[in-house]
């Protein structure tokens, strides 16, 4: 399933993998900040898009990078990329 | 106009790198300008010199953070277009230039190899910084901005002259940008902090 929930969910497993602290991913919330909020730094952003890119068979060029700062820009650029 | 007094650090702990990661063509090209590109070989098995480049474009990005930027993630945005190797007897150290959309800031590197490497961005008319590196091993994340305070606070505190039980450091909620205050008043410090793995990375120039 493709859907928004099922997508936040994954997204959020990556993200979880590659945090130092795992506790703020698990209360992440849609409007939370990748960076601001769960803590990810640069280089673990990197790990993050190259997961996605895997995962989702799409790639994530350098706008929708720019543009993935909270949770749902993440899972929205997700869906608008493989429904497209 | 660009804040002269803005400085930007980053650190990298070099034994968390993921050589194998960190060295692929994919992972380089999601971080790396074409121009960046000539500083190294994909391949290269020089231990240090993609990190340190990620750690220069890191610093610039919370450099020009601080000029007013968004907080965004985009490495390309960044570009490494001087670096120059400042190698002696005792450091291995590199200066340079990187530029933006919105302009040029100066940085200086230092190598501690198989430790640390670290960048530190700053203006053309801001070259009297002071930086503080510290080990602080291996301790519980939830800890990690605590400590990071009370190490700002000491170093600060070293600075002023100001006692550092009386100092509070506040963060801009948007931005993120970190200010020292005493008595509600905030010092007239830019300060940098920056932590990766074990090491606590602090830097700060005063700006009157």
């Amino acid at each position: 399933m493709n859907d928004y929930p099922t997508i936040k969910t994954q997204v959020l497993k990556i993200i979880e993998k590659y945090a130092f602290n795992k506790d703020l991913v698990k209360e992440a919330l849609d409007d939370s900040r990748i960076i601001a909020d769960l803590k990810i730094n640069s280089a673990r952003i990197v790990d993050i898009i190259l997961d996605i890119e895997d995962q989702y068979n799409i790639e994530i060029d350098d706008k929708s990078i720019e543009k993935m700062i909270r949770v749902k820009d993440a899972v929205e650029i997700i869906l608008n990329k493989i429904n497209a | 106009m660009l804040n002269k007094y803005a400085i930007g650090n980053d650190i990298i702990d070099l034994k968390l790198s993921d050589k194998q990661v960190w060295r692929q063509k994919r992972f380089l090209d999601k971080i790396f300008t074409t121009n960046e590109f000539q500083y190294f070989k994909p391949d290269t098995t020089n231990d240090f010199i993609i990190e340190l480049l990620f750690s220069c474009k890191e610093s610039a990005y919370k450099y020009f953070v601080k000029q007013g930027r968004e907080r965004a993630f985009n490495p390309h945005s960044f570009s490494v277009c001087e670096l120059i190797n400042r190698e002696n007897h005792s450091k291995i150290q590199y200066s340079g230039i990187i530029e933006c959309d919105q302009g040029n800031c100066k940085f200086i590197s230092e190598v501690n190899p198989s430790r640390y490497v670290h960048s530190l961005c700053f203006t053309n008319d801001c070259s009297f910084s002071s930086i503080f590196i510290k080990s602080i091993g291996t301790v519980n994340e939830n800890s990690i901005s605590e400590i990071a305070g009370l190490e700002l606070k000491h170093f600060i505190s070293g600075l002023s002259g100001i006692d550092e039980s009386s100092l509070e450091l506040v963060k801009d909620q948007i931005t993120l940008i970190p200010y020292i205050a005493y008595k509600g008043r905030i010092l007239p410090f830019d300060i940098s902090i920056s932590h990766d793995g074990e090491y606590i990375a602090v830097a700060a120039t005063k700006t009157e």
